[in-house]
């Protein structure tokens, strides 16, 4: 987060009307938005202000473009008219089997370059250096005998979790999450009540990591959050996701 | 000033449904509402878009982007959190500052052109749809602005510059672009009489 942000973030109404903020910046915002009402009537001022400046640049577009527009509205469906919980994990209940395959077949993927996971040679790189020592431990959870799993969509993604006790490990496979903004981890973390434990950083928006399942003490849920690259002690925004423990 | 912006007439004399009237219709998948949305709005979306992008077949290209989110979240737009007219030139804004930003490391705009442009809005329009009450009401409100504050406001919005951008283009600190946009924008909310 950078420095003094939180000083004078109310300033910022401005500057995010106007889409002058960065990333990382706006998102802090819309952290602060959510629990600040003055702010959201601010920016809602602010908005029909700006509309008004936008409204002074009328152009008229080529005459075909209409044409363009209509032919691919055709082909998009609209949205489902109630927005979805920002927390929507929704748990699959699959026969065991069929989900360990599954999740084998999503860290075969993973290991595989160029079927689309890997998005930079930064994500090839830390892919690679992972993948010795932790695909090992990987198929060592996949393979135990008393591996549950957990597992669910996340908009277009999903996130995949399998633990064992045994191996005293739990893998978490994630495919397909929202882009990370510049700066921004994702961070898991174990729920035993209220209380988050961290259960590991992942600086891709698909990848896998593994945790110790002891970390979690008999935790009940898993978090997902978005925190700085170090990852937090506490998370600092709310959750993206929620999804029961695998068990 | 939200009825003339949002009315505007058809070459038959007759005023057509507002914006606010239209998008119920069109969140149920109204094809012909949307039309007529399309006709309202394609001007000022477009414009905006080409006024922030310049390159006209990038701005069309944008601005289609832009008419198939109003259709794809018409179903999630709920009037409480502003107009419809605010809502869609916030999503062309958006799209368009992505489009800007994410083609950024690529070209190199000439940033010293831009601050002298900045200065001259509305010289290239074509055509005004909304009407020239509006676009005068504009120009009188931006008036009003102390020239740092006006300047701040139009880089950000008409060139689609991060305040950081801003900054650095006006030699300004952080904190006061981030005060000047504000203030900016609040002066002109009062100067033009806008609620929400």
């Amino acid at each position: 987060m950078s420095s003094g942000l939180n000083n004078d973030v109310h300033t910022l109404t401005g500057a995010y009307v106007l889409d002058a903020l960065s990333e990382l910046e706006r998102r802090a915002f819309e952290d602060h938005m959510a629990g600040c009402p003055a702010c959201t009537q601010e920016v809602a001022e602010l908005r029909e202000t700006a509309a008004r400046l936008g409204l002074a640049a009328s152009t008229v577009p080529p005459p075909d473009m209409w044409n363009r527009v209509r032919t691919a509205t055709t082909q998009i469906r609209q949205l489902t008219p109630i927005a979805t919980e920002p927390v929507l994990i929704r748990a699959k209940r699959w026969p065991l089997r069929v989900a360990i395959l599954a999740a084998a077949a999503s860290l075969l993927g993973a290991a595989a370059v160029g079927v689309g996971w890997i998005t930079s040679n930064q994500d090839l790189h830390d892919q690679l250096a992972q993948s010795q020592t932790e695909v090992q431990r990987i198929q060592n959870v996949l393979s135990a005998p008393d591996a549950h799993v957990s597992s669910g969509d996340v908009g277009d993604g999903n996130v995949t979790a399998v633990a064992s006790k045994s191996r005293d490990e739990m893998v978490v496979l994630v495919r397909g999450l929202p882009k990370l903004p510049n700066g921004r981890v994702y961070q898991a973390w174990f729920l035993k009540g209220d209380k988050p434990i961290s259960a590991g950083t992942l600086a891709a928006s698909s990848g896998s990591m593994v945790s110790s399942l002891s970390a979690a003490q008999g935790a009940e849920n898993l978090a997902f959050t978005l925190e700085p690259i170090n990852g937090s002690t506490q998370p600092t925004s709310t959750p993206i996701a929620k999804m029961p423990m695998p068990a | 000033m939200r009825e003339r912006a949002q009315r505007s007439r058809e070459p038959s004399g007759q005023v057509p449904a507002s914006l606010d009237e239209l998008l119920p219709r069109v969140a149920r998948g109204d094809d012909v509402a949307y039309e007529q949305l399309y006709r309202q709005l394609s001007a000022p979306v477009f414009g905006l878009v080409q006024r922030v992008l310049r390159d006209p077949a990038q701005s069309e290209e944008v601005a289609q982007e832009v008419f198939l989110e109003l259709w794809r979240s018409a179903t999630r737009y709920t009037p409480d959190r502003g107009s419809v007219l605010s809502w869609a030139m916030t999503i062309a804004h958006r799209k368009a500052v992505d489009r800007v930003r994410s083609a950024q490391a690529s070209s190199q705009r000439d940033t010293r052109a831009a601050r002298a442009e900045s200065a001259r809005p509305f010289d290239e329009v074509t055509e005004i749809v909304a009407g020239r009450l509006e676009r005068e009401q504009v120009r009188r409100c931006l008036g009003s602005l102390t020239e740092l504050q006006r300047e701040s406001v139009m880089l950000a919005y008409y060139q689609g510059y991060t305040y950081r951008e801003v900054a650095h283009l006006l030699d300004s600190p952080l904190g006061t672009v981030k005060t000047r946009l504000r203030d900016g924008l609040i002066r002109l909310r009062d100067c033009m009489g806008v609620t929400a």
